[in-house]
């Protein structure tokens, strides 16, 4: 599977329902030189949109759901965050969500490499996304990949996480606080 | 150009029913499975009607995953793959297991005790399958199953398994009743694809499975084959959390991707299954999209008669779209009485039979401009 990683970074931030907007801002200069039109999204997350999911339906007991406000439920979906990236850098490329753990990692790097093999795509966006919820921060590590080269190679189809151990190999701390980036 | 691979099963659970035959018998006689609900209207949803599975009993916080289960077991069961084939699990939902949250919610907890999230139903639905290879759960919106089913044909090409169980599921969601209603998306009445008169969507649940083999795999065991599947392209219009790009040109990409798969042009479609969800803007997008890619493609959307099942319904609608090729006949539009004159498609309001054209499009679109078009080809 071809692919060359060119750059990783990693962030956490309280948890605010706004991700997407965070998130973008640090993958936007990992993508300076890219196309949007060729540039894809391939996330994977154990629980995007779960706690915006409870607590949407909380209010609507609370507010009535002839009333509740519907301003956050797209925010329910757990692809309002890849979504939401994709709108703010204006990437047209395809747009996944992988839900689960480990497997899903695997399951996006899969993903995003195969598209850089057949061309779909000139740069990949790979993000391991962890939400949060009230008083617990949410927390990303970030992957580029782009065609050509085998570096990504040595990544898929192994036992673990690719999407932290390229992080690790490429000197990214855990997202435990602030922001680090490397290219 | 590769070959497509095979489908050589298929099953599922819609309000029409739990088999294809009979989802099939009630469509192609333009039935609508759309009825009021007593208890929606006494929690206060604006708007009680919906396309509901009245015989289908599940917890309320397992409703999809047993969905999921009933539909991919019958899949499974029809196409009888043979016994150490390696098997993947694609499964693609919009909301996850709904009614864990709402459960969640209505105990005060922050977060669901039982997992809701989509790995949750796949992780089900493997179980009740075997031991898969490979399991993968994707949230693409209201492309979920057109995605996992696209999916499932590449991991086939790559050697990667021999079976795959691809499909999608959501149970019914009172979180997005609430959420569409509350956005004014969902029609009063009726859902009416491309009408002059639509006034939107109208919320479903169901599940629907495809099981896909290599086509050399298939005909070497003498299998069934009802129809191949090229794989789904992709898009993304990077435009509006909710609305599509206007000019549907993301939903373009998307169409020519599926195309080029195959390397087929418009000429080659027997008919395109329309995401047609009812909406003002996603039909008017959507119409833009197919006169630019299809022009006089014989067009339908079956959101009328069934609702729209969010992650499930693409997955439902390739289960029709394989019996429309098939049996070389194309169900109607329900309910749709004119077709808005904005539009310059080839809508096809009642039955009709197929050309000799052997493919066809099969469309579906989510939240954040998720586009997918998976590429059926007739066996």
């Amino acid at each position: 599977m071809a692919g060359a990683i060119i750059a990783c970074a990693a962030q956490s931030a309280p948890w605010s329902g706004r991700e997407p907007e965070w998130l973008a801002d640090l993958v936007a200069p990992l993508l300076a030189d890219a196309d949007p039109a060729a540039t894809g999204v391939y996330l994977a997350t154990p629980d995007a949109g779960a706690a915006i999911s409870t607590g949407f339906w909380a209010r609507a007991l609370r507010e009535t759901v002839t009333f509740v406000s519907p301003q956050d439920f797209p925010l329910t979906l757990a692809s309002s965050i890849a979504t939401g990236i994709a709108r703010a850098l204006k990437l047209q490329g395809p747009n996944h969500t992988l839900v689960g753990g480990g497997d899903a990692s695997r399951a996006a790097w899969d993903e995003a490499a195969h598209d850089l093999a057949r061309g779909i795509v000139e740069r990949a966006v790979l993000i391991k996304f962890v939400a949060g919820h009230p008083g617990l921060p949410s927390s990303a590590r970030i992957v580029i990949l782009s065609a050509g080269g085998d570096a990504a190679e040595a990544m898929s189809g192994e036992d673990g996480d690719p999407i932290d151990k390229a992080c690790r190999v490429h000197g990214v701390p855990a997202a435990r606080t602030g922001k680090h980036a490397h290219t | 150009m590769e070959a497509p691979v095979a489908i050589t099963g298929m099953g599922c659970v819609t309000a029409f029913g739990d088999t294809p035959d009979r989802l099939w018998d009630r469509l192609i006689v333009g039935d609508c499975a759309a009825r009021p609900w007593d208890d929606l209207a006494q929690q206060g949803f604006r708007v009680a009607v919906a396309c509901r599975i009245a015989d289908f009993e599940a917890p309320a916080d397992r409703r999809a995953e047993r969905l999921g289960i009933a539909a991919a077991t019958a899949a499974l069961a029809d196409a009888a793959p043979p016994p150490g084939a390696r098997l993947g699990v694609l499964l693609g939902s919009t909301m996850g297991e709904s009614g864990c949250f709402e459960s969640a919610a209505e105990q005060g907890a922050p977060v669901p005790a039982r997992d809701g999230s989509v790995a949750a139903l796949t992780a089900g639905v493997a179980a009740a399958l075997g031991t898969p290879v490979v399991a993968r759960s994707y949230g693409n919106a209201c492309a979920a199953g057109n995605t996992a089913i696209g999916a499932a044909v590449s991991l086939l090409r790559r050697g990667l398994i021999d079976v795959a169980v691809a499909g999608g599921v959501d149970g019914f969601s009172r979180i997005a009743m609430a959420g569409f209603v509350r956005s004014r998306a969902m029609t009063p009445d009726l859902c009416r694809p491309f009408d002059a008169g639509r006034a939107g969507m109208q919320l479903a649940e169901g599940a629907a499975f495809l099981v896909l083999e290599r086509t050399a795999d298939a005909l070497a065991r003498g299998a069934d084959i009802v129809a191949g599947v090229h794989g789904t392209g992709l898009s993304c219009d990077a435009f509006h959390p909710t609305a599509p790009a206007p000019g549907g040109e993301g939903m373009m990409i998307a169409m020519r991707r599926s195309l080029a798969l195959a390397g087929a042009s418009a000429a080659d479609l027997a008919f395109i299954s329309a995401h047609g969800s009812g909406t003002v803007a996603s039909d008017a997008a959507e119409a833009l999209a197919i006169a630019g890619v299809a022009g006089d493609v014989p067009v339908a959307g079956w959101k009328g008669a069934l609702g729209h099942a969010m992650g499930a319904a693409s997955a439902i609608e390739a289960v029709i779209s394989v019996l429309a090729l098939r049996r070389r006949r194309l169900p109607g539009t329900t309910n749709n009485r004119a077709l808005d004159p904005f539009m310059r498609i080839n809508l096809v309001r009642q039955p009709q039979a197929l050309s000799g054209r052997r493919f066809a499009i099969s469309n579906a679109f989510g939240f954040g401009g998720i586009n997918s078009a998976l590429l059926l080809e007739a066996a």
